[in-house]
């Protein structure tokens, strides 16, 4: 009796099949950048604090939160994926530098940003859509290129790139007309010279003149 | 293409200076260096091609071993060459992000190993990522070659640690790998107990796997392995970790640098 084989290495093609078929059924796959401890501030006023081994996934351009458990350990896990419309603002920081925190918060229209200075109306925040990265000291910065955004009660009313080069007139000009009501500002950013990124980050020092003059 | 090679190296080499002289923010490579003799020296760090090809042509052609510093950012303004027997450490005086402080780049015996002498090592500058009582995180440049039959060669980042009382800093991360290969053979005869919880913490064990990807993040964390350590057990203590430091303490001059006012090199030590 002959036998037929219908496949070339049925043993091999089986070991193949199997492989593919329980694909999906692999451990999540999903990219997890740095995983640091943080504080999440939900717009519905709750606060969900992450403790012990309980970490977030640095959010990178508009994708959901992902709330880590057993961090760094063999039953790591992402445990909760957060809507990132439902988040207020997150505040993170380095495991071997507890005492730095930074802030991330989402922008519509735009993902994670990073709050770099919070005034009285104006925020000033960069965003990078690969994210960013916080080192062993605490100190945090971008993957990538990145955006500054200008935000004047809670719209954002401008967008830079190229933040690191240096200010020109036509910059600052366009700078004053955004805190124009603020003269020790408007003063203090004509005279200013250096890179954009720093005058930029003076604009939080604005105060609006129905503020000022209460 | 040897020669085009070595001229790109000789730029690539160069790149941070250049692109220190090439940011028309003359705060951005404003410095303030302490020397080994505990004086203060504040410039700005200036490109000079003399001192960059010093760099390329030295013991470690990407161990950064001198620097340039000029009183004031205007060109034609005097200026010095500095190398690493001389300078503890400079500070960058403009805050960044990254370090709110002000980057610190220190001069320290970086582990340069080459055949047959995996503990050799040379004194360099190395930019400081962390620091902390036990010791510090620190990153400087190496050759890397991509092997097989075209081997390429190229320089890429490497961060190492340098632990309190050991003799040099060891990389433990080159070009994004970690490795703790260098580092664990030192320890083989300098402190073979830490060796061995380092190779518990990192290698054996069920987080094992978490804790690698976790100083893959964070280099850091293996400076909080050392301080629980030491809590219980005797921290490293290497006789050669001050071997150039009577030298350079005294303020003894370097032959191959410029300096004035320092007592020669043959002068015994007091």
């Amino acid at each position: 009796m002959r036998y037929v084989y219908l496949l070339p290495f049925p043993l091999l093609v089986a070991i193949v099949t199997l492989t593919v078929i329980a694909t999906p059924f692999r451990a999540n796959a999903e990219k997890v950048l740095q995983m640091v401890p943080a504080k999440v501030f939900l717009s519905s006023d709750d606060t969900l604090c992450t403790a012990g081994a309980l970490h977030i996934g640095i959010p990178r351009g508009d994708k959901p939160l992902q709330v880590m458990e057993g961090a760094y350990t063999r039953s790591q896990r992402i445990a909760e994926h957060i809507d990132p419309a439902t988040v207020d603002s997150i505040s993170l920081w380095a495991r071997t530098a507890p005492e730095r925190k930074h802030t991330l918060r989402f922008v519509n229209g735009y993902g994670w940003c990073w709050q770099l200075d919070k005034g009285k109306a104006i925020t000033v925040l960069a965003f990078c859509k690969k994210g960013y990265r916080i080192g062993g000291n605490g100190g945090m910065g971008v993957r990538d290129k990145h955006s500054m955004l200008i935000m004047k009660n809670g719209t954002v009313i401008a967008k830079f790139d190229k933040t690191d080069k240096n200010s020109d007139d036509k910059f600052r000009k366009k700078l004053i007309t955004m805190v124009a009501d603020d003269a020790v500002l408007t003063d203090m950013i004509a005279t200013s010279r250096g890179r954009r990124d720093k005058l930029l980050r003076l604009l939080s020092l604005y105060t609006p003149a129905t503020c000022s003059s209460n | 293409m040897k020669l085009r090679t070595t001229v790109l190296t000789a730029l690539l080499l160069m790149l941070p200076a250049i692109r220190a002289v090439a940011d028309d923010d003359p705060e951005s490579y404003h410095i303030r260096a302490i020397t080994f003799t505990g004086d203060t020296i504040e410039g700005y760090l200036r490109f000079n091609l003399k001192t960059g090809l010093k760099n390329m042509f030295s013991k470690s052609g990407t161990i950064h071993q001198y620097i340039h510093v000029a009183d004031s950012p205007e060109k034609g303004s005097e200026s010095q060459r500095y190398s690493a027997s001389q300078v503890r450490e400079y500070r960058y005086l403009e805050p960044t992000e990254d370090f709110p402080e002000g980057a610190v780049v220190v001069s320290e015996r970086i582990n340069s190993p080459v055949p047959f002498k995996p503990n050799s090592n040379v004194r360099g500058f190395a930019e400081e990522l962390d620091r902390r009582d036990c010791g510090s995180i620190l990153k400087w440049n190496v050759w890397e070659s991509t092997g097989g039959r075209n081997s390429v060669s190229r320089i890429v980042p490497a961060i190492g640690v340098k632990f309190k009382g050991a003799r040099a800093a060891y990389g433990i991360k080159i070009n994004g790998r970690v490795s703790l290969a260098l580092l664990l053979n030192y320890l083989k005869k300098a402190h073979p107990e830490f060796r061995q919880k380092l190779i518990d913490y990192y290698m054996k064990g069920d987080d094992a796997k978490g804790h690698w990807n976790e100083l893959k993040d964070n280099p850091s964390t293996i400076l909080l392995v050392y301080e629980e350590f030491i809590k219980d057990h005797d921290p490293i203590s290497d006789p050669e970790e001050n071997k150039d430091l009577k030298e350079l303490t005294e303020g003894k001059k370097d032959k191959k640098n410029h300096t004035t006012e320092e007592p020669t090199p043959d002068e015994p030590a007091e």
